[in-house]
């Protein structure tokens, strides 16, 4: 409780000492970037402390840490001279109702977010260990760049801003790292809640313009983005529970459960029937909650199936990896901010740079900068989306100025090398060293996402998203725009199908690639690989339906108020961009989805698995935040319900569980019928209950078009597919946490887990806190170690060892060149009779402790003896032995 | 001005406005301004001279020991971690870096810094008596807690005078001044922060009692304040002090964690339950601070009768200071020489209003203080041997009777005199009598410290481990060094227990000093400290030789009274912690030591 408060005060104070610069620099938003002062100040902060630390001006210590937030401190006091504290001033007093709720919904996401942490706290599995190992690694590590936990004697070798951020609250707030870990995620959490928060505020305050006052509504209305963004998840949960309840299930002849339903779905795990029917999905020897972020699959063009990771922010918070996804997810939303304020106007100023001058003012250029390199040295996968999205406002706000013509295409060019080349030398110490694992474009030949796969990925998010642009585009005639949207669509299919099979084609033909690139894509020897492919395309075109009809219906949507703009240039609702830039979001999140439907980035793994991961990731929040916009709209737009149609879905609720509670239980043989097709069905009360919210949906749906309130009956149906969406929180959050703990078993400490079952390796590891910094060895696994419990000594205590988890070092590091002859030298320190020769590799590798626990005695056939003889024991006891040694000179 | 106004102003002006009448009306017949001006800067010399006897052999703390070494580190452009007293470690460093690695050296810039105390008067003389400007530059410079802390590494000397010289020019209208000075307070160590803490409770207690009377005392700082008028002259002034100290003058870039690494100790040390009992911090002050302490409440109490706002305001200033020096105790001692500056200026004021006294008949006023001085003098060797007997022997009843017929012997003079003659002059002569005893005792305790042997008082004012056997190290090793079996720019030091770091100072001489946890294979330093625990194997070449590491008093189990006594007699009981240094056998020749 104390380590969450102290996070919690924190947090809340580095808000406030960067809220003017937030407060100036968002000038043209409603909200003033209010919820974005503590991701805008801890990057301000972060970006500080690692430049000085870099540069070897500070020292990775609390004091660095603090000289650098009194330099933020300094940025705002100076931001405050001239009159502007009484403006700030003024700004709080008549905006308190905003302050009230974000710091509400602050305390209420980072408290909730703790809890489920504190219920599921242990820092094992997947790749914890990995990102925890970063963390303490940084903690321990004299200067920057920080040491590679895992490979003693170099630097780590990955996007690492992120937890270099962790590992400045965990210090600052002084707690342990291990704490720290499960706080983090909470408090990311949180911080994401805020921006999505802010961003549909700003958004729907801004479409309110004309408005002296904020309504009230606006406040409760902007809740729906980060409930969209960071709650509602795909429809496996939904279709988790169906298959768990034994629906489209039957018996064949032979007595087997078979299902054409849940054959062509092709889920994993969900293709063969349940153990036992229930409400609530069980894997027996798997874990239930992780089948969300594999619902996509792919495969070869001969069939076989392949991995692909379709993550969503709830199961990625769920997971709570501290993956650089994650990490960067917050300054994702800040960038989102940043253009709309551009889009707004925010940007407006001169600023001469040499010989130019540009028309955007410098602190917001400078921002931008700052975030845009941030991310890309946080998750370089997100950087050039927002670039081009922060490009796009920017250009936006040109054309609006001057109108279109050629030179704003130039301009998007322009500003995209402005931003991005400054953005990189911003963070120049690291991109120096930073070996990227992209290995180039390849064409997504065989890879594609099957229709249904798509939908069950983004459904929640594509009904509002569909439901708006189709209200747009019927309630606004006078904007369509619908033959050139067509054409563009089509040309933009054109020219990524044309771009890919060429591609393709290419290397097909180079003999270099040819072997190479059709081995990637499993093609079959005799067949041509490129006709094939399309084929297989054309037999499940539901993604592409899908994309080309919202590209479609967005860019009408677009390009008809460009139209209507053109014809009449003084209307009102031309001044407000505020859905345009909701249109940006969309657009850019529909050319992520679509992009991996033709290339992909090769890297390690070869296929999609990585693109799809983080491409569809960024399309999940762009959507989510635009999806949220329309739904609004949708409701606003509806009309007011009369009395008698307020209560009948109520009463239509009642009726339709009595009547299928009266049905499934009478013996008529239609009903019998019914219930044979529904599988095991009907056989529980909750059954009823829950087809009766279904019919529910169904008949307020129905009412609403007999109403002829067809926007509300769009909107009935977008709210259907969220809570679908809605059914994986609930039913993964219980399986994760195991049901709900009783308080004392609540702990935010991860490494809680450890010291109960390997207490004395936990203390070795507290003795190795303490110890000097020097170099440690421990067991290597024969197989590489990955997601194991090896190297969790160098996790944990932050010293560097030689050789931690094999493969992920290979894959930061594209080979194993660093690696050399580590891992063949660790199992020869361990094994050899041969003081001398374990000297050597001792001296080779500057070891100055060789830990001995359970998994170095499991792992070689140990001879302990070398080391009882030759080094000092330093620490003992019964399971774990640390032996310190001194390398001569 | 409201009634009841927390006048601090009226401290620093009120009290200068009367001052400087006074001044004006006193310098008639008194000394001029240009003599005060060289007595005070005589004064300073003096206290730095002072300060500089045997400043070389004074012994070491621990945390001293290791402030110090950390400063050497960065004089030889080795990693030093971040410095919890930034300006130590810059000013160190350089010096170290010029001169030699020396403990005159390392000691130089805490000494120089609170002999600079002394002069800070000077700049306020045109608005005090020249009584109080001498009085207040003799006593600044001979104060025994200012005295001893100041030549202590990693007190809180630099903080005070960086505050009182950023005061000073703050009313002198020096924007570079206040700039630079504020930036020396800042990199002082973590008491800044534990004052600006305290204070600002103290101030926000005082918003709540009286909103409006602080926000008047906030507008008339501003209207004087110089920043206002050049702000780009005080930025300058302490963004260079704040980047030159920091990082020693450009010896250790990364130095500039410093800044912040005051707060980082305040932080992590100043909300510590401290090892040190809170009475400890009292009773070491006011064994220290008798004669201040004492004319001090005496003057709180006019101040307090007869509504004197100015002296009201340093009363309280002291409570503050001294409640902060007990609630960060575990800061260590060296809080409470902020107290020292109102309480002698409260005290001196006391002073001037005794010698401003003028008895109608002034020979009974002198022959009383004669009398009364010798009953003070026995009473002063009574009180020693008091409180050496003390508790419950014979001879502590003896000379508690001895001692209480001495005070009533005192009694009764000033009751005759009074009763016979006036009890104006009666008391002017006893005051005056017991005040001169009370100086005379307290600034002994000045002198008392700067006798070189004298362990005591760094013993009483560190509540790390104090080094000891400091000297008789260094004689075996210069005796090596003497026979020429191994000279010291060459040798190593191996350094095998983390406890013991803090000895690395004193083989400065030598040219490489580390501390591994293990002895390193295959290497052979010179020389080995290690804890008495670790041994060597017989078949290393190695001589031992047991030694007192350090020494450290009990807090905990020490009796108030024998602090009270140590303070005078020069003894102490101490818990030891043994060591052992290693010589190699190659070393020794036939003449060995």
């Amino acid at each position: 409780m104390t380590s969450f408060i102290n996070w919690y005060v924190f947090i809340l104070i580095l808000g406030l000492i960067n809220l003017p610069l937030t407060w100036r620099l968002f000038k043209s938003l409603p909200s003033r970037g209010y919820a974005l002062s503590r991701p805008l100040g801890l990057l301000l902060w972060g970006y500080l402390f690692w430049l000085l630390t870099s540069l070897q001006l500070l020292h990775n210590d609390l004091a660095g840490q603090l000289v650098a937030l009194g330099l933020v401190l300094v940025l705002n006091l100076l931001i405050l001279r001239g009159g502007r504290a009484q403006e700030l001033w003024a700004w709080i007093k008549a905006n308190q109702r905003l302050i009230l709720t974000t710091e509400t919904l602050f305390l209420v996401a980072f408290g909730l977010w703790a809890l489920v942490r504190a219920a599921n706290p242990a820092i094992i599995g997947t790749e914890k260990p990995m990102e925890m190992a970063f963390i303490n690694a940084i903690l321990r590590s004299p200067t920057f760049p920080p040491n590679d936990p895992w490979l003693s004697g170099y630097a780590i070798s990955y996007y690492y801003f992120g937890y270099v951020l962790a590992a400045m609250l965990i210090r600052v707030s002084g707690v342990d790292a291990a704490i720290g870990y499960n706080l983090m995620s909470a408090l990311w959490f949180a911080l994401m809640a805020l921006g999505a928060y802010g961003i549909l505020f700003d958004l729907l305050a801004e479409s309110q313009h004309r408005k002296t006052r904020i309504p009230g509504w606006v406040y409760t209305a902007s809740l729906l983005a980060p409930f969209m963004l960071l709650i509602v998840s795909n429809w496996h949960g939904f279709l988790d529970i169906m298959h768990a309840r034994g629906l489209f299930w039957s018996q064949d002849a032979a007595g087997q459960s078979v299902s054409s339903f849940w054959q062509w779905i092709n889920l994993k795990e969900l293709t063969t029937p349940p153990p036992s029917y229930s409400w609530f999905p069980l894997r027996i020897g798997g874990v239930q909650w992780w089948g969300a972020s594999r619902v996509l699959q792919d495969f070869t063009l001969s069939g076989a199936p392949l991995e692909v990771i379709d993550e969503f922010p709830f199961f990625t918070y769920l997971l709570s990896d501290l993956h650089p996804h994650l990490l960067a997810m917050p300054f994702v939303l800040l960038a989102i901010s940043q253009a709309l304020n551009a889009i707004r106007g925010g940007w407006e100023g001169e600023t001469r740079i040499l010989r130019w001058t540009v028309p955007w003012a410098l602190p917001e250029l400078v921002l931008a900068v700052l975030t845009l390199g941030g991310l890309a040295f946080m998750n370089t996968w997100d950087f050039p989306f927002y670039l081009l999205l922060i490009a796009a406002a920017l250009v936006y706000r040109q054309y609006r100025r001057y109108g279109w013509s050629g030179r704003r295409v130039g301009e998007f060019f322009m500003l995209c090398f402005g931003l991005g080349i400054p953005a990189i030398l911003l963070y120049f110490p690291f991109f120096v060293s930073f070996s990227s694992q992209a290995g180039g474009i390849l064409p997504s030949l065989a890879f594609f996402t099957q229709g249904h796969y798509f939908w069950i990925m983004f459904g929640p998010l594509l009904l509002p998203l569909f439901a708006g642009l189709l209200a747009h585009f019927f309630a606004r005639p006078q904007e369509r725009a619908v033959k050139p949207a067509f054409f563009m669509t089509l040309g933009l299919f054109l020219f990524l199908f044309v771009f890919s099979w060429g591609l393709a084609f290419v290397g097909t033909k180079l003999p270099n690639l040819n072997e190479l690139f059709l081995g990637l894509q499993g093609a079959t020897p005799g067949i041509n690989p490129l006709w094939q492919a399309f084929v297989n395309r054309l037999k499940a075109p539901g993604t592409w339906i899908t994309l080309f009809l919202l590209c479609f219906l967005a860019l009408n949507a677009l390009l008809g108020k460009h139209q209507a703009r053109a014809e009449q240039p003084e209307s009102a609702d031309g001044d407000n961009p505020t859905y345009t830039f909701v249109l940006f979001m969309l657009i850019l999140g529909l050319l992520l989805t679509l992009a991996p439907e033709f290339v992909y980035l090769r890297d390690n793994f070869g296929t999609r698995m990585n693109t799809i991961f983080k491409f569809y990731f960024q399309a999940w929040i762009l959507w989510s935040l635009a999806g949220s916009y329309m739904l609004i709209q949708l409701l606003r737009s509806s009309g007011k319900a009369k009395l008698l149609e307020k209560l009948f879905p109520g009463i239509m609720l009642l009726l339709g569980v009595i009547a299928i509670y009266l049905g499934l239980y009478r013996d008529d043989p239609t009903f019998q019928r019914i219930n044979q097709n529904l599988g095991a069905l009907g056989t529980s009360p909750l059954d009823y209950i829950v087809l009766g919210i279904f019919a529910l949906g169904i008949i307020w749906f129905i009412l609403e078009l007999v109403s002829r309130r067809w926007k509300m009956a769009l909107a009935v149906m977008c709210i259907c597919g969220i809570v679908m969406g809605l059914v994986y929180p609930v039913v993964a959050l219980w399986n994760k946490t195991g049901g709900i703990p009783s308080a004392d078993q609540l702990t935010l400490d991860g490494t809680q887990y450890y010291k109960l079952v390997w207490p004395d390796q936990m203390q070795a590891v507290e003795w190795l806190k303490q110890a000097p910094l020097g170099v440690m060895v421990e067991a290597v696994a024969d197989t590489g170690g990955s997601y194991t419990t090896y190297a969790s000594v160098s996790t944990f205590s932050g010293m560097p060892t030689v050789l931690g988890w094999i493969g992920h070092e290979a894959q930061w590091r594209g080979g194993y060149l660093e690696m050399g002859s580590r891992q063949n030298d660790i199992r020869t320190l361990y094994r050899t009779h041969d003081w001398q020769e374990a000297k050597e590799i001792l001296d080779k590798y500057q070891i100055s402790y060789v830990y001995v626990g359970d998994l170095e005695l499991r792992t070689y056939p140990m001879d302990e003896s070398k080391f009882q003889e030759h080094l000092q024991l330093v620490f003992d006891s019964p399971s774990a032995r640390i032996y310190a040694y001194a390398a001569g000179q | 001005m409201c009634s009841t106004h927390l006048a601090l102003e009226s401290t620093l002006m009120q009290q200068v406005n009367k001052m400087t009448e006074a001044t004006t009306n006193a310098n008639k017949k008194s000394l001029s301004a240009n003599q005060v001006q060289i007595i005070v800067i005589v004064v300073f010399l003096f206290g730095l001279c002072l300060r500089l006897i045997g400043l070389g052999a004074l012994s070491f703390s621990v945390e001293e020991s290791q402030t110090a070494w950390q400063a050497l580190q960065v004089a030889r452009d080795l990693p030093a971690e971040t410095a919890s007293n930034a300006v130590y470690q810059g000013l160190t460093a350089v010096t170290l870096a010029v001169m030699q690695a020396n403990t005159f050296w390392a000691r130089f810039w805490p000494a120089l810094a609170g002999a600079s105390l002394a002069l800070v008067p000077l700049f306020w003389r045109r608005r005090m008596t020249p009584f109080l400007t001498i009085g207040l530059a003799l006593v600044l410079a001979l104060d025994p807690v200012l005295f001893i802390l100041s030549r202590q590494i990693g007190s809180a000397i630099f903080v005070l005078a960086g505050l009182a010289w950023a005061l000073t020019f703050f009313f002198a209208g020096k924007p570079v001044g206040v700039g630079v000075a504020t930036a020396v307070a800042l990199l002082g160590g973590s008491w800044i922060w534990a004052i600006m803490f305290i204070v600002l409770i103290a101030l926000g207690l005082a918003y709540l009692i009286n909103k409006v009377a602080l926000k008047q005392f906030a507008e008339s700082l501003l209207n004087v304040c110089p920043i206002r008028r050049s702000p780009v002259k005080f930025v300058l002034g302490f963004v260079i002090t704040l980047l030159a100290l920091a990082t020693s003058f450009g010896l250790d870039p990364s130095g500039l964690s410093g800044i912040a690494g005051g707060l980082v100790a305040f932080t992590h040390q100043g909300f510590a339950t401290s090892l040190v009992p809170a009475w400890v911090q009292l009773y070491r002050w006011a064994a220290y601070s008798i004669c201040p302490l004492i004319l001090a409440l005496a003057a709180a109490v006019h101040a307090w009768r007869e509504y004197a706002k100015g002296k009201q305001a340093l009363s309280i200033l002291i409570v503050v200071f001294l409640i902060g020096a007990v609630l960060f105790a575990n800061l260590g001692p060296s809080g409470l020489v902020f107290v020292q500056i109102p309480l002698w200026i409260l005290a001196l004021s006391e002073v001037e209003r005794l010698v401003k006294i003028k008895p109608e008949q002034p020979w009974v006023s002198r022959l009383v203080f004669i009398f009364s001085l010798v009953m003070c003098v026995y009473l002063a060797i009574s009180w020693k041997s008091f409180l050496s007997a003390f508790p419950g022997t014979l001879a502590f009843s003896q000379q508690g009777l001895a001692f209480g017929l001495g005070l009533v012997l005192l009694g009764l003079i000033y009751l005759f005199s009074g009763l016979g003659w006036s009890f104006q002059a009666a008391g002017k002569g006893v005051a005056s009598a017991i005040t001169l005893v009370l100086l005379v005792s307290t600034l002994s305790l000045t002198f008392s410290s700067t006798v070189i042997k004298a362990k005591n008082a760094a013993l009483i004012w560190s509540d790390t481990p104090v080094l000891d056997s400091t000297d008789e190290i260094a004689k075996v090793l210069h005796e090596f060094e003497r026979l020429n079996t191994f000279e010291a720019e060459t040798a190593s030091v191996a350094i095998l227990d983390p406890n013991l770091a803090g000895y690395a100072w004193f083989f400065n001489q030598f040219g490489q000093v580390r501390m591994p946890l293990v002895l390193p294979e295959g290497e052979s330093p010179e020389v080995i400290l290690s804890h008495p625990d670790w041994q060597l194997s017989p078949d290393q070449p190695y001589r031992g030789m047991d030694f007192i590491a350090s020494r450290q008093i009990n807090w905990a189990t020490l009796p108030p009274i024998d602090l009270v006594n140590s303070a005078f007699n020069q003894t102490f009981t101490t818990e030891p912690a043994m060591a052992i240094l290693w010589i190699r056998q190659d070393l020794f020749t036939g003449a060995n030591p």
